[in-house]
C-alpha cells in the first residue's frame, strides 16, 4: 500500500498530498475508495483531472498481473539469501537453542506474555547484544515509554566487552510513538533511510497492544494491522532486517463466581494478528526473577525442546544455572 | 510530520536531566530510586489505609525540592475523586519537611521554603465521575501553561472507572493513559495513579489484585504494592523498568 507522492503523477504536488491527507487519504488505495466528488471538493480539481485512477501509471506499477510469476522466482531467491544470511541476534545460548540459530532475517517475532514478565527487559538485552557485537543500528519504536536508556547503559557497562558506551549508545535510535498514524509514518521514514543507505539490522516495536486498544472498531483495527504488516514485510525482506513486537497475554474467564471455570490465556490484538508472526515465543514467569520461555509458533518444524529458563537481572536476560 | 528520532545516548542525558522524585523517606526511597520520573506512569495499589494517599501526599511536597535534594523543583496537581484529600494532614506533613529542610547544610539550601510556600505551590482540583475526569484530562494542557507542574497524582483512578460499564473500561483507560502520556511528554511531568484491590477466582480459589486487569497493568510503567501490616506499612515494587525488585518497611 503505497502512499500518495509527487512522483506519481504530475497532479500530485506536495500542496495536493497535504490537502487530501488532512482529509485522511493518504494512500493509494484511500484515494481510488474516495468517491470522485469528495476529491473535486478537496482538492478544487474538475472531474477530467480528478479521473487518475483508471490512467496507465497506476495500473503498471500496481495491478500488473504478468509480472507474478517472476515475482514468485523472486521470492524463492530471496528466501534463500535470507537463511544464508541469518545472524545470531539473541542472547545466551538456551535461547539460541530454542530459535535453533537466533533471529532469522526476514521474519516477524513476536513476544508475548502476561504483564511484568521481562518482554522489555529481553528487547533491551537484545539491543544491547545486536550494538555491542555487530556495528548495525537498532530501531526501537517506543509506545508505552518502557524504554530506559540508563538501563541499557547500565547493561553496557557491566558487559565487560564494551568500552566506548557512548558509541554504542549512537548506534539505537529510538521513537516515541503516541498513535497509530505515527507508527506508520515512522516505518515510512525507515524505509526511506534504508534507501538512503542505512545500516539497520533490527526494529523493536514495543509494544503493540498500546496502539491497538486505543480503538474498539475491528475494522479500523484490522486495516492497521494490514498496513503495518505490509510495510513491516517489505523491511524485513528487501533490507534484510529483524523485526520483533511485544505483545500482551490477558486472562479471560469465561465463566462465573457460580461455574468457577479456569482462566484461559487469550494474545491479544485479535485472530487476525495470531496468524502473522513467523515465531511466537512466550514469556511466563515462575518465580521472582525467573522466567519460562516457551517456543509456541515456529516457521520450521519444531524441536524437541520447547522451553527454556532464564534469569530477569539488571544485567538483562541470563541463563539459568541453577536449574 | 515524522516522530522525532533520538539517539539513546540524547536520551540518556535527557532522563539524567530529567531526574526523578523520591519521597524524603529513607526506607521507602531505597526503592523508589528512578521510579518516578518524567514522562512515566506510576500505579500505586493497595488496600484502603495501606499509605498510598500519605504517600502521594509526600510526593507532592519533595517534587518542590531542588534536584540535589532529590524534587523537581516543580509543583504538583492533585486530582481528587474519592475525597481524600486533607489539607491539615498537608499543612502537618510540611511542618516536619520544614524543620528537616533547615537542618540541611546550608550550601543545598537554594529556596526559602516554609509551609505556606509549599501549599501554594500543590493544585488541587476535585471530580466527581468518569465525566469529569474525562474533561479534566482533556483540559489539562490549557491549565498547566504558565504553571511548572512536574507530578500529577490521580487519587484514585479506580473510583471513577468502576462507574462504568466493563466493555467499554478497557478504551476509556487506554485512551486516558494516552492523553497523560502526550501531556507527559509535553510538560514534562511525572504521573502517579492509585488504585484499589479487587478479587480474582481461577481454580476454586480466589485471589486479592489490583483492579482493571492485564492490559491496564501493561500500560503503566510501574505498579508499587502497598500493604499495611500491624504496625507498619510495607512497600513492595512489582513492575518497574529497573530490575532490582526490592521490598521496604516504612512509617508515616
Amino acid at each position: 500500500m503505497s502512499r500518495l507522492s509527487p512522483n506519481m503523477h504530475t497532479f500530485f504536488n506536495a500542496d495536493i498530498i497535504e490537502l487530501l491527507n488532512s482529509k485522511k487519504i493518504y494512500t493509494v488505495v484511500d484515494f481510488i475508495n474516495s468517491d470522485a466528488r469528495t476529491l473535486e471538493k478537496i482538492t478544487r480539481a474538475t472531474f477530467r483531472v480528478g479521473n487518475i485512477g483508471s490512467t496507465k501509471p497506476f495500473n503498471k506499477n500496481f495491478f500488473c498481473s504478468t509480472q507474478k510469476l517472476l515475482r514468485l522466482l523472486q521470492v524463492y531467491f530471496i528466501k534463500l539469501r535470507h537463511y544464508r544470511n541469518r545472524d545470531k541476534k539473541s542472547i545466551k545460548t538456551v535461547i539460541d537453542m530454542l530459535l535453533e540459530g537466533g533471529l532469522f532475517t526476514a521474519n516477524i517475532y513476536e513476544i508475548c506474555g502476561l504483564p511484568a514478565t521481562g518482554k522489555t527487559l529481553f528487547c533491551l538485552t537484545l539491543v544491547k547484544n545486536v550494538i555491542s557485537n555487530t556495528k548495525d543500528n537498532v530501531y526501537y519504536l517506543d509506545t508505552k515509554r518502557d524504554f530506559s536508556a540508563q538501563q541499557l547503559k547500565l547493561m553496557l557497562n557491566i558487559d565487560n566487552k564494551v568500552r566506548r558506551t557512548r558509541g554504542c549508545n549512537e548506534q539505537n535510535f529510538s521513537k516515541k510513538i503516541n498513535n497509530r498514524k505515527d507508527l506508520i509514518t515512522s516505518l515510512f521514514e525507515i524505509k526511506q533511510s534504508l534507501i538512503e543507505g542505512l545500516k539497520l539490522r533490527l526494529i523493536i516495536i514495543d509494544s503493540l497492544p498500546a496502539l491497538y486498544l486505543q480503538s474498539s472498531d475491528h475494522i479500523e483495527n484490522n486495516s492497521f494491522l494490514n498496513n503495518m504488516v505490509n510495510i513491516l514485510r517489505y523491511l524485513t525482506v528487501e533490507f534484510n532486517t529483524v523485526v520483533v513486537i511485544t505483545n500482551l497475554i490477558t486472562l479471560w474467564n469465561e465463566g462465573s463466581f457460580k461455574t468457577q471455570e479456569r482462566y484461559i490465556e487469550n494474545i491479544s490484538c485479535g485472530k487476525y494478528w495470531y496468524n502473522i508472526p513467523n515465531v511466537r515465543l512466550k514469556f511466563s514467569k515462575n518465580s521472582e526473577n525467573k522466567c519460562q520461555v516457551t517456543l509456541l509458533k515456529t516457521m520450521k518444524i519444531p524441536p524437541d525442546v520447547r522451553h527454556c529458563e532464564v534469569q530477569l537481572t539488571k544485567e538483562g536476560i541470563k541463563e539459568n544455572k541453577y536449574g | 510530520m515524522f516522530p522525532p528520532t533520538k539517539t539513546a545516548f540524547a536520551l540518556y542525558q535527557e532522563e539524567i536531566l530529567n531526574g526523578h522524585i523520591l519521597s524524603y523517606k529513607e526506607s521507602l526511597d531505597s526503592i523508589l530510586k528512578g521510579i518516578i520520573a518524567p514522562q512515566t506512569i506510576t500505579e500505586f495499589a493497595g488496600d484502603s489505609g495501606s499509605g498510598k494517599t500519605q504517600t502521594c501526599l509526600q510526593l507532592c511536597i519533595s517534587v518542590q525540592l531542588p534536584k540535589c535534594c532529590g524534587g523537581l523543583q516543580g509543583e504538583a496537581l492533585y486530582i481528587s475523586t474519592n475525597n481524600n484529600f486533607s489539607s491539615q494532614r498537608v499543612r502537618e506533613l510540611s511542618k516536619n519537611f520544614v524543620e528537616h529542610y533547615k537542618s540541611l547544610d546550608g550550601k543545598t539550601k537554594s529556596v526559602d521554603f516554609n509551609e505556606d510556600f509549599i501549599l501554594k505551590h500543590i493544585h488541587y482540583i476535585k471530580v466527581k465521575d468518569c465525566s469529569e475526569l474525562i474533561a479534566c484530562i482533556h483540559l489539562l494542557g490549557n491549565y498547566l501553561s504558565g504553571k511548572d507542574v512536574k507530578l500529577v497524582v490521580i487519587d484514585s483512578v479506580s473510583f471513577p472507572i468502576r462507574l462504568l460499564d466493563t466493555k467499554i473500561r478497557k478504551l476509556v483507560l487506554s485512551r486516558l493513559l494516552l492523553e497523560l502520556r502526550n501531556l507527559a511528554s509535553l510538560y514534562q511531568f511525572a504521573v502517579i495513579l492509585t488504585n484499589d484491590l479487587t478479587t480474582r477466582v481461577n481454580e476454586g480459589k480466589s485471589y486479592v489484585t489490583p483492579s482493571f486487569g492485564d492490559s491496564f497493568y501493561h500500560l503503566v510503567n510501574s505498579r508499587v504494592m502497598f500493604s499495611k501490616r500491624n504496625t507498619y506499612f510495607h512497600a513492595q515494587i512489582v513492575k518497574s523498568t529497573f530490575y532490582e525488585r526490592k521490598e521496604a518497611i516504612f512509617f508515616i
